[in-house]
């Protein structure tokens, strides 16, 4: 029980920094230009968009895979 | 004072090292410590009183063995190689069986060797000892048993399948008269398709690229130190030595650049998440050789030399902890930090520097290649190779650190977890600090590039760019943390059609072919006896029909005849 709770309030503590952190840095795209690759990803907050979205797509695709790929882990042993 | 060209030229830092193995197989206590920690130094210091393209050949068999050929490239590679043997080296003193230390040597030999060759000939004799030494480091580990042997055999039939392939090709070159000697083989011919491929092998590019994770994290501790420095890492030097501008590398780099991030993401064995993530880096590295350009080339290069060091430290913390709690699966670990502080301090700086944070190694170097790919304006391999920028969080980044050192403890074997011996403490505190002066210096880094550049990493842009992609990532992780289990999984890859179907095939139709075989050829072997014997019985010197009879025995059949006729012909 204490595990849990240890667990779930640093993890709580850490995605309430990299939220705020987040945002913060979103909030720098008014003031910094970056020279990037012409795309139709908008300019403003481009990374932030690039990082959550490819990470989404990548843990998507890890979770579509797990029933493909995944297995115990003496799969082989047997 | 002369000096004397045997000793500049023939024993290259490659074969010195080679020859320090073989002293490391039979040497024991101070003698041991005095070769691992020396001839590293020696062969770095050798190496760069090395003139600019200095070379040395020799001729064998026919063939002009070029054993010495200082290339800017080589040089740095071979330089990194010798940084990662002497840190290696170092950690593994503690723990590392002879044959173990004795093989590394062999192994960091062959590796150097290869970047300060002058031919293909040449690169293929030091490329398969490299396979031999390397396949005796995993073997080496006694403590991984059955797995261990069995791993190791794995990865060997890869590699020689590998080195079978890329002698092919240097065979059809040679016989087409193509030039083997170093620079960019040009063409479309079979011969060079082979030795691209034979390269990409060790490379762990598709469909092999399970054999990192394969073999990796069978071996001991400080063996998987040496085994994620040198071979895919070689690859590398070999492919932008030989194959630079080769656009098919692009789609392969990136495929492995997925593949590692993707394959890492649900991997619950911490240094089996590291071995995913040195293919997710190579394949970082070989998309640049495919992209071509100077800044691509020098991005592939400073970014082999940076993931080196990075990789180092992260792989000697994973080897400290298996070595004092004795797991290394994320169910087993956990809240490591308070007991071994010193390694949780230089893998964090390792893991920074892993994921490019500003004033860390990645930082300069990574950004060189997603700079090419901008510069070619080549949209989709830049966007994918962000998208795997942010997602080394999701490998040795942030999770490999969590689960080690930071997630609540996980079970009580966690109790025993203590920092190594000082050695070791040195070689991870050297490594870290190796990391961090590379990003703190990267002009340092960058005069020793292969073709120049004018490159400035530490723009407003380049830093809030950078931390754009990695902070939303590290939310996304542990938002996420949930939905991945920590129950020890296996990933299947493309060997799982080696270790399963063609096991079945192999176990229920080659072997019971081969039984059958057996069976029809004792069956016919016996008959031949059964029929010979028969022929004996009755053709053989004590047979019916060859008996030498007696002459009174032949007067009794004689009488015996006569009378039965004398008795017919009266009836």
């Amino acid at each position: 029980m204490k595990k849990s709770s240890e667990k779930r309030t640093l993890r709580a503590r850490l995605i309430t920094v990299f939220a705020l952190t987040t945002l913060l840095l979103v909030a720098l795209d008014l003031v910094v230009y970056h020279h990037t690759v012409e795309c139709l990803l908008p300019a403003f907050a481009r990374y932030v968009v690039i990082s959550l979205l490819g990470s989404l797509v990548l843990i998507g695709l890890a979770l579509c895979l797990a029933p493909v790929i995944s297995r115990m882990e003496d799969y082989y042993d047997k | 004072m002369t000096s004397n060209p045997v000793l500049d030229y023939c024993l290259t830092p490659g074969l010195m090292l080679i020859l320090a193995g073989g002293v490391l197989a039979c040497a024991r206590g101070w003698g041991q410590r005095l070769i691992v920690l020396s001839m590293p130094v020696v062969a770095l210091l050798k190496l760069w009183n090395y003139a600019a393209e200095a070379h040395w050949s020799c001729a064998a068999a026919g063939f002009n063995l070029q054993v010495l050929h200082v290339t800017s490239i080589g040089r740095l590679f071979a330089s990194v190689f010798i940084i990662a043997l002497w840190l290696g080296g170092m950690f593994a003193l503690q723990s590392a069986s002879r044959v173990e230390l004795a093989s590394a040597f062999v192994y960091a030999g062959s590796a150097i060797s290869v970047t300060l060759c002058g031919d293909l000939v040449t690169l293929f004799l030091f490329w398969e000892l490299m396979a031999l030494a390397s396949t005796l480091v995993i073997w080496s580990y006694v403590g991984g048993g059955e797995a261990t042997r069995r791993a190791g055999l794995r990865y060997l039939l890869v590699h020689l399948f590998g080195g079978v392939v890329l002698l092919a090709g240097i065979a059809g070159m040679a016989a087409a008269g193509a030039d083997l000697s170093l620079g960019v083989i040009h063409g479309d011919s079979l011969a060079r398709w082979l030795v691209l491929v034979g390269f990409l092998v060790n490379a762990g590019a598709p469909p092999l690229s399970f054999w990192v994770a394969d073999a990796y994290p069978a071996a001991s501790p400080s063996g998987m130190v040496f085994l994620a420095a040198f071979t895919t890492k070689t690859a590398v030097y070999v492919l932008i030595s030989y194959f630079a501008g080769t656009a098919v590398l692009i789609p392969v780099g990136l495929y492995m650049a997925i593949y590692g991030a993707v394959y890492a993401l649900r991997e619950t064995n911490v240094r089996r998440i590291l071995a995913y993530s040195v293919v997710n880096q190579v394949g970082f590295m070989v998309t640049a050789v495919g992209i071509g350009t100077p800044t691509a080339l020098n991005g592939a290069t400073a970014h082999a030399f940076a993931h080196i060091m990075y990789k180092t430290v992260l792989l000697m913390g994973a080897g400290s902890v298996l070595l004092s709690v004795g797991k290394d699966q994320a169910a087993d670990l956990g809240n490591l930090a308070r007991r071994m502080p010193w390694t949780t301090a230089c893998v964090i700086i390792g893991a920074l520097a892993s994921m490019g944070v500003p004033l860390t190694s990645s930082f300069v170097t990574k950004s060189l290649i997603l700079q090419a790919a901008s510069e070619q304006h080549l949209l989709w391999p830049w966007i994918i190779l962000t998208v795997c920028s942010a997602a080394v969080v999701f490998n040795a980044g942030v999770r490999f650190p969590w689960l080690t050192f930071l997630q609540p403890q996980q079970s009580a074997a966690v109790e025993q977890g203590r920092d190594p011996a000082v050695l070791s403490k040195f070689a991870l505190g050297a490594g870290a600090g190796m990391c961090v002066a590379l990003g703190l210096f990267p002009q340092q880094l960058y005069g020793l590039l292969p073709f120049g550049g004018n490159y400035h990493p530490y723009t407003l842009s380049h830093v809030v760019a950078q931390l754009q992609l990695l902070v939303p990532a590290a939310l996304l992780f542990f938002v996420t943390l949930p939905l991945f289990t920590l129950q020890p999984q296996r990933q299947l890859d493309t060997d799982w059609l080696l270790r399963k179907p063609l096991l079945i095939v192999w176990q229920d139709f080659v072997l019971q072919l081969f039984a059958l075989g057996l069976r029809g050829r004792s069956l016919s072997v016996s008959s031949l006896i059964r029929g010979f014997k028969f022929v004996f019985r009755h053709h053989g010197p004590r047979g019916v029909l060859s008996r030498s009879w007696p002459t009174g025995s032949i007067a009794l059949w004689v009488a015996i005849l006569l009378a039965s006729y004398v008795v017919l012909f009266s009836l």
